[in-house]
């Protein structure tokens, strides 16, 4: 579409009883931007104060109904993969959910997970001390095999050999597992009692031996082997570690199957919170009388027959409604919001826009210009079909990535077709990866900035090239003006756009000073056009841009807004026209000269491929490409995508903003906002 | 001949760009509000601090995420270290010794539970760090050390092994270690103020600054301390405080501290926005106080830290406003996360931060 959408004002009375059921099936259409008027006379004014489920009886804070739902969300998040909420228009937002229940069921699962969380830390701090004793161990062992025994005095671990009552020995080695300790049973008991090795650190040795001597410990005989205590130690310690590592993958597995379980409860609670919220924030917009409630909002031109069915339906037919059209200011004196509409494709250049500013309402949306726009000054900045290629892999990833993760994809979708827009432009100067592998069906870029020009045509060197970047420059700002003054038209500014440095008489100064350039350029910079037609191109226009601030004056005079005429005034005229002069005259070949960036930005491109491949030539001194040859070009390669591709994305977009919205852009509009069921906040 | 936008640039850029990346007010409120520990760590997910939601979400365990948001203060460190030029990379080096004093402390507190005490220590010493900061310490060794010797010779590699030699076997004789941790705090102090007289005129004059908070919040801390040992006679307050030019006397400290006089002691810290602190606080508990005041010299040291990136940006304020920063937003996610763990209430909680 080539303006914003066309909205309309609906005001519609229904009554209170049927509140809640227009309310629902507005959230289910989606298409109102609530307005409250609480200035219309005759309605009770905070008789239905946001926020509160007056019509239930219930006073609930939606503030708390909100805290609720975003908790559920983030238990949603929590589960690997997240889990996908239900749809709140399935959920009935006519009874309020239980917040009590709900606030149960959150404070539960909460402290399933903490329950779950200590298991876990338990078992880390198990997994813990055994690390500290394998470290122990094996800081030890090849000192062991040759000087001492593993319990001599310098080592931090003590190692014993004896055994216990085995009616003794599972508590003896729970107890001793509460400690950085490991024990070793041997297979079989024998005479009632169990034999084992014991590996403890000798910090605890009070402890130990308090255990020791409680648990019936008798010393063994036998010699401690070095090499076998260690050794034995060490695979006990790893097949231990071993078996709480698979224990921490079961709580793993546990806290993922809690969410398994409870996946679908969180995803309805999601919902029907949602849906009491979104009904809330409806209902708190609407203002109402005893029986008779107003709603009010700004619809899209194309939605009314739709919205007027469904209100008539959920109401049977009890209600009366008003339209306002197009262009009538809404009782409350709000701006109709403005919606963008165009192909799902232009998403990524609307959000350009929209980070700059919402355009004013009924102007041009200029989406499909700044698409143009920008992905003829990347190609421009970032002709090289290979370069263009890798973009394109690296877009299609970051977007089956983000479509994986449900997240944004705005910058993979820019991506992509900058990728795109470089691919196109390095087919027009047959350029790959830095090289003419593609004949160039414009003009060979590389070979022209290199002084080596292989094809034959008008561009023959660095100058034609800025050359064209200035004739784009130009195309560009020109449309601006033209886009300008179909706005102007369009909302009827005749003054604004008669005498406007970006109306028709800032469009003549413009394209006369263009002319007079080429002229200028064209006859070998010796002459300039002959002064008798210099007068009427530039000296007129110029004059018709001093008219703007008298004309202006002299309607505020009528109204009673300005004081009358002095000297100063006059003054203050002449001073506005000549300041406002420099500025055009000097702005627009500023803004001009501007687009010589894009030559520049490209040449810098081709510079640094073509350094790299002297460079990858040079390391290669028997012909062809030596390994540290292709190893010059990859880096030089990737080097070259990331930083140019970074300044041409950044330098598009600051032309764009500068350069062309500055002709004819107003961000002074409000965004589109209809309250429904699939907004996202 | 370098100038400071050659030495500062990039740093002061680097540095601004990570601050940026740092918990919003908003962010962190919701951390706060959470209600339970593990809803507290979702709003740290995407952040610089998602290190700490994964280990949570790994291990459950609260004390491995302490040690990961320790190691992130020490890569802070070694960054700035390794981005400034001397004599400032110096300072900084002088700077970081205080988290590694920390560390260094805690480990000899493991030692001094475990050896003089008695009490097992095996569920703490698998937090001990182990990154490169100490160099060829290894806490480890420390902790494990069966005496006081050894301890000393597990540290030889440092310059806090002398301290520790001579002070470990007689707080083992004491039962305390405060006066060998107090020796440590002096010995980091001197190496800072050393470094500091050799920055130029600048970076001092800047430097000055945080280190003379620095000083005050050591010597508020330790008046808590001392607070809490009542045997400890006022007369020996002084040799735990420490004179520094820009910050608060120490004798100012010491005589409020034998009187009990803390409203003067608020106005000296505060000029006179101390009265109307003084004004507000409810607690008649002189710790309690001394605790306020604490946190009111951190909320001073961050308002510093602002100015100094509002400033001139070719200095070494801008180093110390984002180590400043970082620490402070560490301290604070730590605190928050450990009351949520204890189920601290989100008022008394706020009172901390």
């Amino acid at each position: 579409m080539m303006f914003t959408v066309p909205m309309e004002f609906l005001s519609a009375a229904i009554l209170s009883k049927d509140a809640q059921a227009v309310s629902d099936e507005l959230l289910r259409i989606g298409s109102l931007d609530a307005v409250t008027m609480k200035s219309v006379s005759g309605i009770k004014e905070g008789s239905y104060a946001p926020g509160s489920q007056a019509a239930t009886g219930k006073s609930v804070e939606i503030s708390r109904i909100q805290d609720l739902r975003r908790r559920v969300e983030g238990f949603l998040t929590l589960a690997n993969p997240p889990i996908q909420p239900s749809n709140p228009a399935d959920f009935s937002s006519e009874t309020l959910p239980d917040l009590e229940v709900i606030e149960k069921n959150l404070g539960s699962i909460a402290l399933e997970i903490q329950n779950l969380r200590e298991g876990q830390k338990e078992l880390q701090d198990k997994l813990l001390r055994l690390e500290e004793l394998r470290r122990q161990a094996e800081a030890q062992k090849p000192r062991d095999s040759v000087t001492r025994l593993p319990s001599s005095a310098s080592s931090v671990l003590a190692y014993r050999r004896g055994s216990v009552p085995e009616e003794n020995s599972s508590r003896f080695e729970r107890e001793l597992g509460a400690l950085a300790a490991v024990t070793i049973p041997a297979q079989v008991a024998s005479g009632g009692r169990m034999s084992m090795m014991i590996v403890t650190m000798k910090r605890d040795e009070s402890r130990v031996q308090a255990l020791l001597s409680r648990y019936g410990w008798k010393e063994g005989q036998e010699e401690l082997s070095p090499a076998g205590t260690g050794s034995e130690a060490l695979k006990e310690i790893d097949a231990r570690r071993q078996r709480i590592r698979a224990q921490i993958e079961d709580k793993a597995k546990e806290f993922d199957g809690l969410f398994s379980s409870r996946g679908r409860n969180l995803a309805d609670m999601w919902a029907s919170l949602r849906a009491a919220e979104l009904s809330m924030r409806m209902r708190s917009t609407f203002v109402r009388t005893d029986s008779v409630s107003l709603l009010s909002g700004w619809i899209p031109a194309a939605d009314r027959a739709k919205v007027e069915e469904g209100i008539r339906k959920a109401c049977t037919g009890r209600c009366h409604i008003e339209w306002l059209a197009v262009g009538q200011a809404a009782p409350d004196g709000s701006e109709p919001p403005v919606e963008m509409k165009h192909s799902k494709a232009l998403f990524p250049f609307q959000t350009l826009v929209t980070n700059f500013g919402i355009p004013r309402y009924g102007t041009i949306d200029p989406t499909g210009f700044v698409a143009i726009a920008y992905l003829s000054m990347f190609g421009l900045m970032f002709g090289d079909a290979g370069h263009g290629l890798v973009l394109l892999l690296v877009g299609a990833l970051l977007l089956g990535r983000a479509k994986r993760r449900h997240s944004g994809d705005t910058l993979a979708k820019l991506i992509l077709y900058c990728g795109g827009a470089a691919i196109v432009a390095g087919l027009l100067f047959g350029s790959f990866f830095g090289r003419p592998i593609v004949p160039a069906l414009w003009f060979d870029y590389h070979g022209v900035v290199n002084g080596d020009p292989r094809s034959v045509g008008s561009v023959r060197n660095i100058y034609d090239i800025l050359g064209i970047t200035i004739k784009f420059g130009m195309a560009v700002l020109i449309t601006g003006f033209v886009i300008n003054w179909v706005n102007l038209i369009k909302s009827r500014r005749w003054k604004t756009l008669l005498f406007d440095k970006a109306g028709l008489a800032g469009g003549w100064v413009y394209l006369a000073g263009a002319w007079m350039a080429f002229y200028f350029v064209g006859h070998a910079y010796k002459a300039l056009p002959p002064m008798g037609l210099l007068l009427p191109l530039l000296g007129v226009p110029t004059i018709l841009l001093g008219f703007k601030e008298p004309i202006e004056y002299m309607e505020r005079r009528k109204r009673g807004e300005a004081r009358p005429m002095t000297i100063g005034t006059i003054l203050g005229f002449l001073m506005e026209w000549l300041v406002g002069t420099l500025e055009v005259y000097s702005g627009y070949l500023a803004n001009t000269l501007s687009f010589m960036r894009v030559a520049g930005l490209g040449i810098a491109h081709v510079s640094l491929m073509t350094a790299f491949s002297q460079i990858a030539a040079m390391a290669s001194p028997e012909g062809g490409l030596s390994i540290a040859g292709i190893l010059i070009l990859v880096l030089g390669n990737a080097l070259v995508i990331a930083l140019e591709g970074l300044s041409a994305g950044i330098q598009a977009l600051r032309l764009n903003y500068y350069e062309f919205f500055s002709r004819y852009f107003n961000g002074t509009g409000r965004a589109y906002k209809p309250i429904s069921f699939k907004s996202a906040e | 001949m370098p100038c400071a936008l050659s030495e500062y640039g990039y740093i002061s850029a680097k540095l601004k760009a990570r601050i940026s990346t740092f918990l919003s007010e908003e962010a962190l409120e919701k951390v706060v509000q959470a209600k339970s520990l593990q809803e507290a760590f979702l709003p740290l997910r995407g952040t610089y601090l998602q290190i700490a939601e994964s280990r949570y979400a790994a291990t459950g365990d609260l004390k491995a995420v302490e040690a990961d948001l320790a190691s992130l203060e020490f890569e802070a460190y070694s960054f700035s270290i390794s981005q400034v030029p001397e004599p400032a990379s110096s300072f900084i080096r002088a700077k970081a010794r205080e988290a590694e004093i920390d560390l260094v402390k805690g480990a000899l507190r493991l030692w001094f539970d475990a050896h003089a005490r008695g009490r097992v220590i095996d569920d703490r010493t698998g937090y001990l760090y182990k990154g490169r900061a100490l160099g060829s310490v290894d806490l480890g060794d420390l902790v494990n050390a069966p005496t006081p010797a050894d301890a000393a010779a597990a540290l030889s590699s440092s310059p806090y092994a002398p301290i520790v030699s001579k002070l470990l076997p007689q707080a083992v004789a004491a039962g305390s270690v405060f006066e060998m941790e107090s020796s440590l705090d002096m010995e980091y102090f001197e190496n800072l103020f050393q470094a500091l007289a050799r920055l130029p005129l600048r970076d001092r004059k800047v430097a000055e600054r945080f280190v003379g908070i620095d000083v005050d919040i050591h010597n508020i801390t330790n008046l808590i301390r001392l607070r809490s040992f009542n045997g400890i006679a006022s007369d020996r307050t002084g040799r735990y405080l420490i004179d520094f030019g820009t910050a608060i006397p120490a004798s100012t400290l010491s005589r409020a501290y034998e009187s009990d006089d803390l409203s003067g002691l608020a106005a000296a810290v505060l000029g006179v926005r101390g009265n109307a602190m003084e004004a507000g606080w409810d607690s008649k508990d002189s710790k309690a106080r001394l605790s306020s005041l604490e946190r009111m010299l951190r909320r001073i040291r961050l308002v510093e830290a602002r100015k100094c990136l509002a400033g001139y940006p070719f200095s070494i304020g801008i180093v110390l406003a984002y180590l400043s920063l970082l620490s402070e937003q560490l301290c604070s996610v730590r605190a928050i996360l450990n009351a949520k763990y204890f189920g601290l209430a989100d008022e008394r909680l706020r009172s901390f931060l």
